[in-house]
């Protein structure tokens, strides 16, 4: 998906249809959410959100960020949904959503610990929950649940003692 | 010179400006109590509210604003951001007057925004809360180091609608020109000294001087970026006259016109005249009284000054 993505650019419709189809069919997220966001890509593996004005894109010279990283295509080539971009949208996931059962859980999950347990979800990316928040993203495969929060957003284990 | 004694003679300067001085000074060497302000992009104050009292963390609303709280916290040292809702960007750890310049610049959902000097984004992202992240936010900060901070600040809170760019303020460029502008300008920052008790203060007062300049050609800049009739609020968080009454009265040489600002915590109006601690008499246009000034013992918060700027 998405190849040849060599510099910061506006999707074109046929990526944007891409973007939108794997956000519904993996997790559920109906297309009208994203009604009035523009899709961005920067670099070879990155896709941002953004719900400005798009002209003034074009307007200001030497943009350095633009909205918030969405996606980011792995070295397999599948696509990875960014933590941030799961505590803005995943609450409209319905899909591949693992539910955390207890605090210490969701206190293991966002210090960047594992989970073992079966969950009824597909192997790869799925959303977070604890209760009402949406944690962010997390790794499921042969029984374990992986955390992918990123370092800067990580909770630290004693401040929850 | 022990400390107390240096941050009494440096603040003596501002004797006759500053009403119940005595009152003043006992606060500038108290500590700065905790404030939040709650991301309504993600939960609402009462929720957010709920669930920080039920980890023990006292909250009193702010007169400012329902998104703003004071906090008192269980653990002094573990301080405020250390609390899972911290981490889900369902608050952000703001001084209450902090939250008073994008409250007066009044964002309006599609507009466009340039945030002058944004890092690290406590105005930024309370301006994209205001919008509701419609319409467009230019965050712009000169140094690269400070932007990492704006961006993390940004991707936690979930702000989508902002632009970054990394620049010298006097040298912005854009095809476009803005509905409003908020420059929060860099300043000595005399006002923080609650906040940052290290605060290097200097008695040649050399920095007031400096950053004077500084700001009035960061203030001349905004004036062509913005719209005919557009909004720029200036504020900082000093009391040097140099760097509030007379980098506004430089603004009103230029073309914009001052309008009268209202916020529901005690301040005063802007310095019209004063005697430094030179003892030159200094006088500003009768004009810059329509600014405001509050004041640490006010409200038991830090100082800011701010002003509401029309282009005409």
């Amino acid at each position: 998906m998405l190849p040849n993505l060599e510099r910061y650019r506006i999707c074109s419709s046929e990526e944007v249809r891409r973007i939108l189809d794997y956000l519904e069919e993996r997790y559920g997220i109906p297309r009208s959410v994203f009604e009035n966001y523009t899709f961005l890509v920067r670099g070879k593996n990155s896709i941002w959100i953004y719900s400005g004005h798009p002209s003034i894109l074009e307007l200001i010279p030497n943009v350095s960020i633009a909205g918030i990283r969405a996606l980011h295509l792995s070295i397999k080539k599948t696509l990875k949904p960014t933590t941030i971009f799961l505590q803005v949208f995943g609450k409209y996931a319905t899909k591949n959503v693992v539910e955390l059962e207890s605090e210490e859980e969701a206190v293991t999950f966002m210090s960047g610990g594992s989970i073992a347990r079966y969950y009824d979800v597909e192997e790869g990316f799925v959303v977070v929950k604890f209760g009402s928040d949406v944690l962010g993203c997390g790794l499921y495969s042969n029984g374990v649940l992986r955390s992918k929060i990123p370092k800067t957003l990580r909770v630290r284990f004693e401040w929850f003692k | 010179m022990s400390i107390p004694q240096k941050v009494f003679k440096y603040y003596e300067r501002y004797r006759s400006i500053i009403p119940d001085y005595d009152e003043f000074i006992s606060y500038i060497l108290k500590p700065l109590p905790y404030s939040i302000r709650v991301n309504t992009l993600k939960i609402t104050p009462e929720k957010l509210a709920q669930r920080m009292e039920s980890k023990g963390f006292i909250l009193r609303k702010s007169k400012l604003h329902p998104w703003f709280f004071e906090v008192d916290c269980i653990d002094e040292e573990r301080g405020i951001g250390a609390t899972l809702e911290h981490a889900l960007g369902y608050y952000y750890a703001q001084e209450i007057v902090s939250g008073i310049p994008p409250i007066v610049l009044d964002p309006k959902p599609w507009e466009l925004i340039l945030d002058m000097a944004a890092a690290p984004g406590s105005k930024t992202t309370q301006i994209a809360q205001m919008m509701k992240c419609k319409g467009t936010i230019v965050a712009n900060d000169v140094s690269r180091e400070r932007v990492k901070a704006l961006k993390s600040n940004l991707d936690r809170l979930g702000v989508t609608n902002t632009i970054v760019t990394i620049c010298d303020a006097r040298r912005f460029y854009s095809d476009i020109m803005f509905d409003r502008i908020l420059l929060d300008a860099p300043c000595s920052s005399e006002a923080t000294i609650r906040k940052d008790p290290s605060l290097p203060l200097d008695l040649s007062y050399r920095l007031p001087r400096s950053f004077s300049r500084l700001q009035k050609s960061m203030i001349e800049r905004a004036y062509h970026l913005l719209k005919h009739d557009g909004i720029l609020v200036y504020s900082v968080c000093t009391f040097a006259p140099e760097e509030c009454e007379e980098v506004v009265e430089y603004a009103l040489k230029i073309g914009f016109e001052i309008e009268e600002v209202d916020i529901p915590l005690k301040y005063v109006e802007g310095v019209t005249e004063w005697v430094d601690e030179r003892g030159r008499r200094r006088s500003y246009d009768p004009d810059v009284s329509k600014a405001i000034r509050i004041y640490p013992h006010f409200e038991n918060s830090g100082g800011m000054f701010v002003a509401k700027l029309r282009k005409v």
